[in-house]
């Protein structure tokens, strides 16, 4: 039995990401975030099947289950090439572009192949089995890859507001999926993990859509003082 | 072993990457002018305002209907207040310093609310013109 709060979280998560996707359609920057604009998209298709798939069979049916799993290995993966677009972003200067998208392909392959090994060996729902794993891996992995971009937003000083509340807000969302992930892996069935995890879903399509709403292209500011040491 | 490695790991970074993402609200936010119609209607003299001024700054924003799409981003900042009240109770008797920032960051958490009344308020005013 879901709540009224659980059932206002899964209108944020359908409403907030399509106002992002629009906002950047009117603005004129959707090809500027691709990537992000294109999580998402998916984001509010995927949260609105997910709706229609609960509305039909119910929230603990086995249908319910496999489509949120694989539809969650989807977004994770469109998340994942999110994070790419923010290293463009803020290594353009670079012209490192080529390399990144090699090794974050060559990143991505090496993890499924893990998350393969690591499942191999259940034979009975492997593919279900595999698409969780694949997920909760790639989580993790994103989590490392936001923080080595958040050292790397530091060291180079990278002061564009709307491109570090971006990085930060990512970051936040994998650390808090990761967390999530770990936290059921070590106590399945636990409900708050579902909420909480509603909740997280909800917090990254509206802190991005406030970043693009209230920041301006050309706002900046000063990394070192968003850094937790600092004295301001 | 390796879940409670993932999870310890994973609870730290979101703990730095939300506070950090919450410093970065507050500073965006510290730049914005407010209008002197907001600063009269909140009896206020300047803009700067202490720690004390923010439950009520925020109440006054949360009571103007026109949102403008902050409302989440009030909230992470409510909880970001708490931590550093929380943070105060614990370390400040026993450090100044910590004394000291915690106040600066309650105020600059008191600077986000008055901003987001003075959003909330003109556009409010737009609305009506």
């Amino acid at each position: 039995m879901l709540s009224p709060l659980d059932y206002i979280l899964w209108a944020i998560g359908i409403l907030a990401p399509l106002y992002v996707c629009g906002h950047a359609l009117v603005r004129g920057h959707f090809h500027r975030y691709v990537a992000l604009n294109l999580f998402m998209l998916a984001s509010a298709l995927l949260s609105a099947g997910r709706f229609v798939v609960f509305a039909r069979y119910g929230f603990t049916s086995l249908e319910y289950l496999y489509f949120y799993y694989y539809s969650d290995c989807l977004l994770t993966i469109l998340l994942y090439f999110s994070i790419l677009d923010l290293y463009q972003q803020v290594f353009s200067a670079m012209g490192v572009a080529r390399y990144m998208r090699i090794g974050s392909i060559l990143l991505l392959a090496s993890t499924a192949a893990i998350s393969f090994q690591i499942v191999r060996d259940h034979l009975e729902h492997l593919t279900g089995r595999f698409v969780v794993e694949l997920s909760r891996n790639l989580y993790f992995i994103g989590l490392v890859l936001t923080y080595l971009l958040w050292f790397g937003v530091m060291q180079l000083k990278e002061s564009r507001t709307r491109l570090v509340q971006l990085v930060l807000a990512t970051g936040v969302c994998f650390a808090g999926f990761s967390a999530l992930y770990a936290f059921r892996l070590m106590y399945p069935g636990l409900g708050i993990v579902t909420f909480l995890t509603s909740v997280m879903g909800s917090f990254l399509p509206l802190a991005w859509a406030y970043t693009f709403t209230r920041i301006p292209e050309e706002a900046r500011l000063v990394p070192a003082w968003v850094a937790l040491g600092s004295r301001r | 072993m390796i879940a409670i490695l993932i999870l310890l790991v994973s609870v730290g970074a979101l703990v730095q990457f939300f506070l950090s993402y919450v410093r970065s609200l507050l500073l965006a936010s510290a730049q914005q002018t407010i209008s002197p119609l907001v600063l009269e209607t909140c009896s206020l003299d300047s803009p700067d305002v202490s720690a004390g001024d923010f439950h009520r700054l925020r109440l006054r924003a949360q009571l103007c209907t026109n949102r403008d799409g902050d409302g989440s981003a009030l909230l992470a900042i409510g909880v970001y207040f708490n931590i550093v009240a929380l943070l105060r109770l614990a370390c400040g008797p026993l450090v100044p310093q910590v004394s000291h920032w915690s106040e600066l960051q309650q105020a600059a958490c008191a600077r986000f609310a008055l901003a987001a009344l003075d959003r909330r308020v003109a556009i409010r005013a737009s609305a009506s013109s």
